[in-house]
């Protein structure tokens, strides 16, 4: 116990060291602690509402009746007792039938989610309606006596129609008899993108839009006897998955459906907990430059210990013990703090982004926390602990002064002793991004930054010492160049906080505007799908009726991937995905496709690999495969795909691969075949119509509902709003954490001031006894912060414009958006907040005595 | 330059208890002239020195240099005093890391915006046999370089009153008999007034007056 109690008393004795490695640690833990505890209250809320979500223990789903083979070896594989529902989901339009409307121009429409459903849905959660209250599985519904249907209260204001008043929905009215207030299965829907619309079964036959050929999604959903639990419904799931083997067929656990749900938030979460992570890193550098002060001040110390004959580990364990006992220190505050604070944000949050969770710190994050915590200081404090190796007592006999051993750029530290840390922090990127790809990106981007950072910062700093400045400025620039580690640790802490600061708003920027005006293509104003092959004509006709002339009309043919090269494509077998990349791919893999055929591209489309189609009546057959589905499933140019075309097999060659601009919102596949080949197939149509006046749109809308009832409308400027609405969170949401990041860099500038004036009170104090002024001194001071702080921003702003324009050239068709507003504010901030702290500081500075400077007193 | 102190006293506490450093002493350096402060540990060599520099006040008494009180000076007045005629020579030699040899001995000339600092420096560099070391860093001089550069820092400024805390005490005989050879060879060039505290008595013999402290019980 001699090394823990020595430990302690160096850490006591040091007290200025341990309180800045604390502050340091604590506030890069901070942000980690907070993501991690929200990430688990979301999920733990999401697990808690999963069976809600489903409605059922588990849910088997097509984009097709499920066939009747299939259906008796579903009721094979399940339990004796297990009851079932039938769901059918599809996108719909509803007409408003007021008597209002009867005397005006005509009927309002709107897109609706329509869900299905029988007597006994849900099996689990419940629907609370404003006039019946709490619907469960067993209540009394009186959808099931008339032709009635429940809507939100949100329908009933677009449609211009009260509760009691009909609704249109295919070729039949029904009954608006309730609203809903609360629908736990409908707790991942987009109320304002299709508002959901309870139907009856029956009723639904009455509409004839199933048989109109209306797609939609279908799911048997069971409830296993007795009560089940997660494991036994998990290989139930497997069996069910591997039994029923076409791709399309997906089966559901509660799990899943959570999972599902908070798939936005999985990524929102991923990428947060990276901004997360460059706090970390930030403060990671404070910590690096703290040490590295702390033990060549040590070397002393360990020379000492070593000529009173302590062994190297006892030394050894006396440092790795201060480390332990200082990230304790760091890390039980910091985890009281986010325990106690957490709660208080559940209300602003829930205000904020409409998410319904009770914010908590978990256990489970309080050990990470810790861990992340030990093994971030042990690693960076190893290459210092390696020290102890190197230190010599004859070191002790030689040094003229203590300040000769450990002096600047003498600590003789190797780099190979750096390698944990640097593989620490990859692992932790890889990690927290759920991603190999996000996660080398995020660390070659961070590597890639803070060397171009480093560069700028000491070729800038050289070149400005070769001219000549006032002595102020010359004494500024010089303890800048030659005290390479504090510069460069408190540069790249700011510089990297200036540059996350100002990318996110112009990369946020450029989403916006891809999403909202993409350039070069235009967006069009109304989707018409679900139209059947004999509507088209008519449809077509029917627009030119109206003036309006279709801007693309694009074939959908439904279909089952069977092999690839030859070899059976079989679905995947149901696992945990740890990453994001293996979970598209399953996802990919678990599905049908909807193909379609054309032999020009679109205005959105350009080739990256491989030929154009080959346009001739002889042609064989071609496919194109939009580039990233491709990397999902591992296909290339020349590969042979067969699909299962409502029982026809039909096989082609991959000719070339496609880059897709989905925010065009043109119609566009994933699996795209030459003309010929599907034309014959089973398939509906999609028309895009271009943008047009309001008036013209409610005309369009009217009109097709009333002679087509089958065909779904949707409106893209409504999905554009949705979508910018969504951004303008998840871009709040990063800003909150990259002005943490900003905050830590600042903090980290004010550990490494501090610490360098405390250092630097004897400069200071000769300073004075050569017969500076206190204004002298402090000017100094203020011109060194100065120097490094404008150099940080500067080099820091330039960096994300640069870094900002790349991403919007690669990721954002070069829709460039640069922010010069906002940077001005932000630098302003970081000037006036950093010339403050260090005045402050350099307060104490200017009180000590310069008398102190002698010997003794 | 002189340098008159008269009936000078000068207490520090700690924590309780008061410590009498300076008792009612007077003393008295003509132009030119060196003083050497002998006695032991804690006997207040280094206090009256520091009072003498201006870095500290006395709690009484007179400190006339050149017919001026320093103790009668605020701390900007002071500060301007001993730019213009005091420099100081510590043990530590307290160069600054982050400058070369020429640059810590170019400061004091620079703080004093002297037009040619660097002329100055390479002449004085000449004198105390540095020339070739001027662009070192203090780590990879010895201890004797290290107490030349001091020197040459502190001559550059051709002070009119030279205070040295111990100037060879940490350096070894040979080294230390090399820089106080300089020192006395220096301030006699430069006709400057030199109050050398140390402990060795065959440096203090070399000054013209020698004043010795005693501890106070």
């Amino acid at each position: 116990m001699t090394s823990l109690r020595l430990a302690f008393k160096e850490l006591i004795h040091n007290y200025s060291f341990s309180a800045l490695f604390v502050l340091s640690l604590g506030i890069g833990l901070i942000g980690l602690t907070s993501l991690d505890s929200l990430r688990s209250s979301i999920r733990e809320s999401l697990n808690r509402k999963s069976k809600g979500f489903l409605a059922a223990d588990l849910g088997v789903g097509a984009r097709r009746r499920l066939k009747p083979e299939e259906l008796k070896l579903i009721s094979n594989i399940m339990p004796v007792g297990t009851e079932t529902s039938q769901l059918h989901e599809s996108l719909t339009m509803v007409a408003g039938v007021s008597p209002a409307q009867a005397h005006s121009s005509g009927q309002a429409s709107r897109l609706t989610e329509l869900r299905v459903v029988e007597s006994n849905y849900p099996f689990f959660g419940e629907i609370e309606l404003e006039r019946q209250g709490l619907i469960t599985s067993n209540s009394k519904k009186d959808l099931f006596v008339g032709p009635k249907v429940w809507v939100y209260p949100e329908l009933l204001l677009q449609l211009g129609v009260k509760v009691g008043d009909q609704v249109k929905i295919g070729d039949r009215e029904f009954e608006v008899s309730d609203t809903i207030l609360r629908d736990s299965a409908g707790a991942g829907s987009d109320v304002s993108f299709a508002p959901p619309v309870y139907i009856s079964r029956q009723s639904f036959e009455a509409t004839r839009l199933d048989a109109q050929g209306s797609l939609g999604y279908y799911t048997l959903l069971a409830r296993l006897p007795g009560d089940a639990e997660d494991e036994k419904v998990e290989l139930l799931a497997k069996r069910l998955n591997k039994e029923l083997n076409d791709p399309g067929i997906q089966i559901t656990t509660p799990k899943d459906s959570s999972e599902q749900i908070g798939r936005v938030l999985n990524y929102l979460g991923d990428y947060l907990n990276l901004a997360g992570l460059v706090a970390l890193l930030l403060s990671s550098i404070g910590q690096f430059y703290l040490l590295r002060n702390y033990f060549s001040r040590r070397l002393t110390d360990m020379a000492i210990y070593k000529s009173l004959g302590l062994a190297a580990e006892r030394i050894f364990a006396i440092y790795a013990w201060q480390m332990v006992l200082l990230t304790i220190v760091a890390v039980v505050p910091t985890i009281a703090i986010t325990a106690w604070t957490l709660p208080r944000f559940t209300e602003p949050l829930h205000r904020l982004l409409n998410i319904d969770l009770a914010l908590k710190m978990p256990l489970s994050t309080a050990l990470i926390v810790a861990t992340v915590g030990v093994l971030q200081s042990l690693t960076l404090t190893l290459p210092y602990l390696n020290l102890v190796r190197k230190t010599k007592v004859r070191d002790l006999l030689q040094a003229t002064s203590p300040s000769n051993m450990g002096a600047e750029g003498s600590t003789g530290l190797s780099w190979p002793w750096f390698i944990p840390a640097a593989v620490a922090f990859v692992a932790l990127a890889f990690i927290l991004s759920h991603s190999f790809y996000v996660g080398s990106i995020f660390i070659a981007a961070l590597t890639g930054g803070a060397l171009i950072l480093t560069f700028i910062a000491t070729l800038t700093l050289r070149i400005l010492n070769r001219f000549r400045w006032s002595p102020m400025g010359q004494l500024s620039l010089k303890h800048m160049v030659r005290s390479r580690a504090a510069t460069i640790s408190a540069f790249l802490a700011l510089a990297l906080g200036i540059l996350l600061s100002n990318l996110i708003p112009q990369v946020e920027a450029g989403i916006r505007e891809e999403i909202s005006t993409p350039p070069g293509v235009e967006q069009p104003s109304l989707f018409l799908f679900d139209i059947q092959d004999e509507q088209v004509a008519a449809i077509k006709q029917t627009l030119a009726d109206l003036k309006v002339q279709p801007m693309q009309s694009a074939p959908m043919v439904r279909a089952r991937l069977t092999q690839i090269n030859g070899a059976p494509f079989s679905k995947p077998e149901r696992e945990t995905n740890w990453s994001r990349e293996k979970e598209n791919e399953n996802r990919s893999r678990n599905r049908g496709y909807n193909l379609s055929y054309r032999d020009e591209l679109s205005k959105s489309e350009s080739i990256v690999e491989g030929a154009p189609f080959q346009v001739s009546p002889t042609a064989p057959t071609q496919i194109s495969i939009e580039t990233r589905f491709a990397a999902r499933l591992g296909l290339k140019p020349g590969d042979h795909l067969t699909f299962d075309v409502q029982g026809v097999d039909i096989t082609g060659t991959i000719v070339n691969l496609r880059k897709v601009r989905w925010t065009s919102f043109q119609p566009n596949f994933f699996i795209q075949f030459n003309s010929g080949p599907l034309d014959l197939a089973p398939k509906t149509h999609l028309i895009t119509l271009q943008q047009m006046s309001l008036e013209k749109k409610a005309e369009i809308q009217r009109q097709i509902v009333k002679d087509y009832p089958n065909v779904a409308i949707l409106d893209v400027t409504r999905i554009v709003e949705r979508l910018l609405s969504i951004i303008n969170q998840l871009g709040l949401a990063l800003k909150v954490m990259a002005t943490f990041t900003m905050l830590v860099g600042l903090s980290i500038l004010f550990f490494v001031t501090y610490n360098q004036l405390s250092e630097r009170k004897k400069e200071a104090n000769l300073f004075k006894v050569l017969g500076a002024s206190e204004g002298f001194i402090q000017r100094v001071f203020l011109t060194e912060v100065l120097l490094l702080v404008g150099l940080a921003i500067i080099a820091g702003t330039l960096l994300s414009y640069l870094i900002g324009f790349l991403l919007s050239y690669f990721l954002f068709e070069n829709l460039y958006q640069p922010d010069f507003i906002s940077p001005i504010y932000l630098a302003l901030t970081v000037v006036i907040v950093s010339l403050a702290t260090t005045y402050f500081l350099l307060r104490s500075v200017l009180s000590d005595r310069p008398r102190n400077i002698l010997q003794s007193v | 330059m002189s340098l008159i102190i008269r009936n000078l006293n000068k207490s520090f506490r700690q924590g309780s208890t008061t410590i009498q450093v300076i008792k009612s002493l007077s003393l008295e350096v003509e132009t030119g002239r060196t003083l050497a402060l002998v006695g032991p540990s804690g006997s207040g060599k280094s206090t009256l020195l520091s009072l003498i520099a201006g870095l500290d006040s006395p709690d009484s008494g007179e400190i006339l240099i050149e017919g001026q009180d320093i103790a009668q000076m605020s701390e900007a007045q002071r500060t301007q005093f001993r730019l213009n005629n005091i420099s100081i020579i510590f043990q530590q030699f307290h160069l600054l890391p982050y400058l070369t040899a020429k640059e810590n001995i170019m400061l004091p000339l620079e703080i004093a915006k002297a037009p040619d600092a660097e002329k100055q420096a390479d002449e004085i560099l000449q004198v105390v046999g540095m020339t070739e070391r001027s662009g070192h860093f203090s780590h990879q001089l010895s201890g004797g370089e290290n107490q030349r550069i001091a020197f040459a820092r502190a001559f550059v400024a051709k002070p009119k009153l030279l205070l040295a805390d111990e100037p060879s005490g940490s350096l070894d005989a040979e080294n230390g008999r090399q820089v106080i050879d300089l020192l006395f060879d220096l301030t006699r060039k430069q006709k400057t007034t030199l109050v050398l505290v140390t402990h060795n008595e065959e440096v203090a013999s070399r000054a013209d007056v020698i004043f010795r402290f005693q501890v106070q019980r």
